[in-house]
């Protein structure tokens, strides 16, 4: 019979190999066993999301496989699930609400995020796509998060992301959150300029970046 | 030279005055050009028209399958003919259906503006593959697809532009990028690492059936053919672009090459990783280069490793949403990279935030490349 260690060494290399079928398996197999989720959660999959994004980084890995990854993190959560209620000792990171701005339906990189994030143990609030300033500021007065990421992939939506920074200044809910921008046009000048917090260059960066700031 | 001269010198690879600096645009937009007071000003100081699609060369037909295409606007209707003119054109949803024998595709998008020019863009919604059954349904469409050419009304199309510019004839996405627009990049992933096989099949039948097409663009009188590939490496990485892209540019680019044709495609995305792969390729131009802020790969990089490659940059449209010392100060960035500016271009081939924008942004770089555009641009 495997060991603990085994099991979780499995599941983190099925993740870093794409290999679904083997991931959810073992997942299954380690739970039999009686392996705690939580130790899945954080030496299986928080490893695994560790060396994916190193991949990711040293350009090993691109974007089939962030999403390959987080797909796998997906499944086995599902299975993680159930179990997971009695789970005492699980990290609480803190809460992050997410959308795309008005006017970008490209939800692939916010996605990729969120999936991450969670498995770092975010708690995410997801607005999905084409969300107006309206939408981000009443999630920011009414779920108080730590951090409000927005992504725009599509250049006509960098004015409604400004927009949203000047609703949050006009509602005076500026200081409470920090905010992280991230997206194809999105540059360092453009989040400097519209007084953001941080740009997130890809979808590891920007979740390092969240990192950093709960753990400061 | 006048600027469609000057397009095609630098297209050539031969000399020319004054690097060109060209927008591209969508056929259907260019008959109201002439007739916009703004846009004929520009034409008239030298702005070129690269009319991308305004040369249709080739007819499709699938005689064993149909197509509905439906737009949906729920509770906005009226009784009166001039509200539900009006009411055409605010965002709704656009359904298509392509029936078969052996089953059905289904794609759904949300339209931001009637524009009966412009093609559904389908991807952001649905997409044409959802799941492995549709794989079949694709494959008998490619299948039973007819092409045959279509030369007639060519020399219209360029009539219409004068000198301002050129056409070039489009030919479908590459294979693999096809796939990309087909089913989107998630399942994209998920097929690509767990359905590789069914994957690998379309794309061989894709693959023979572009060839086809290739064959009768090759054959038209047109001078430029343009593939939209919109490749990226964050999606169309290094080992996919080997074993996908690499083979089929080389083989099109050669059926091009025998009938004297120019081969461009369009890559705006990330291309550093890319670098070597693309210059192993035997395109001849790479349309739609963005140098960084946008693209990670800067120009004079890029034109050291494509020394037999002529680059069609792309200004990132971020930069026009900091202002004219800004958009200037880029331009002459970028003009100044590509010294002394031989085998070189400049150009629009993307959305700008508006039109208001595009009415600011586009007379600043175009008057800066006038300026300090003059070949050859003196090396820094």
């Amino acid at each position: 019979m495997m060991s603990e260690k085994e099991f979780l060494n499995q599941i983190k290399d099925a993740i870093i190999d794409m290999d679904m079928e083997t991931a959810k398996k073992v997942c299954e197999e380690a739970l039999n066993q009686g392996i705690p989720p939580f130790s899945i959660i954080h030496d299986g999959i928080g490893k695994a999301t560790v060396i994916v994004g190193d991949k990711f980084e040293e350009k090993e890995y691109f974007l089939p496989e962030l999403i390959m990854a987080g797909e796998i993190i997906t499944e086995i959560m599902k299975i993680l699930k159930p179990k997971i209620k009695s789970i005492t000792g699980k990290r609480e990171l803190g809460k992050v609400v997410i959308g795309t701005g008005k006017g970008d339906l490209h939800d692939i990189g916010k996605n990729i995020v969120k999936i991450f994030l969670m498995a770092e143990g975010f708690e995410v609030i997801d607005l999905g796509v084409d969300v107006s300033t309206e939408k981000f500021i009443e999630a920011v007065r009414t779920e108080n998060p730590k951090i409000l990421a927005i992504s725009a992939l599509v250049t006509m939506t960098m004015p409604e992301v400004q927009n949203v920074m000047k609703a949050l200044e006009e509602t005076n809910l500026r200081n409470q959150v920090k905010i992280i921008i991230g997206g194809a046009p999105i540059t360092q000048e453009f989040v400097d300029d519209i007084g953001a917090d941080a740009y997130g260059r890809n979808a590891i960066d920007g979740i390092r970046i969240c990192k950093r700031w709960v753990e400061e | 030279m006048n600027v469609k001269e000057r397009i095609m010198a630098a297209l050539r690879r031969e000399e020319l005055d004054i690097i060109p600096f060209t927008m591209l645009i969508q056929s259907s937009h260019i008959t109201g050009l002439a007739f916009f007071k703004p846009w004929r000003h520009l034409l008239d100081n030298g702005l070129g028209i690269h009319a991308a699609g305004a040369a249709r060369t080739y007819k499709v037909i699938c005689s064993h399958a149909s197509m509905d295409i439906t737009h949906h606007y729920g509770k906005d209707t009226s009784w009166s003919l001039v509200d539900l003119y009006n009411i055409m054109d605010i965002p709704h949803d656009v359904k298509g259906i392509i029936n078969t024998p052996v089953g059905n595709l289904s794609m759904t998008t949300h339209w931001k503006s009637l524009d009966l020019t412009m093609v559904p863009w389908f991807q952001e919604g649905d997409h044409v593959i959802e799941n492995l059954d549709d794989f079949e349904v694709v494959k008998y469409i490619i299948e039973d697809a007819e092409y045959t050419p279509n030369y007639e009304g060519l020399t219209e199309s360029q009539m219409i532009i004068g000198n301002s510019g050129i056409i070039s004839a489009s030919v479908p996405k590459s294979p693999f990028q096809a796939m990309i627009m087909m089913m989107g990049t998630r399942k994209l992933a998920l097929n690509l690492y767990m359905h590789r096989k069914e994957f690998d099949d379309l794309y061989r039948i894709i693959y023979k059936k572009e060839l086809e097409i290739c064959k009768i663009v090759a054959e038209s009188p047109i001078e430029v053919v343009w593939g939209v590939d919109n490749i990226t490496s964050l999606v169309t990485s290094p080992k996919f672009f080997e074993k996908y892209n690499l083979p089929f540019y080389n083989e099109v680019a050669d059926i091009f090459h025998k009938q004297d044709k120019i081969y461009v495609v369009h890559m705006d995305g990330e291309l550093k990783n890319l670098l070597d792969l693309i210059a192993r390729t035997r395109i001849d131009v790479i349309e739609s280069f963005t140098p960084p802020p946008i693209g990670d790969l800067p120009i004079e990089k890029a034109k050291e490793a494509w020394k037999n490659k002529v680059i069609w940059a792309n200004f990132p449209e971020s930069i026009s949403l900091q202002g004219r010392t800004a958009i200037r100060k880029k331009t002459r960035e970028m003009l100044k990279s590509a010294a002394p500016g031989n085998n070189f271009l400049m150009g629009i081939a993307e959305d700008f935030p508006s039109f208001m924008h595009l009415l600011t942004s586009v007379p600043t770089i175009l008057k800066t490349v006038m300026k300090y555009g003059k070949y050859p641009i003196p090396k820094v």
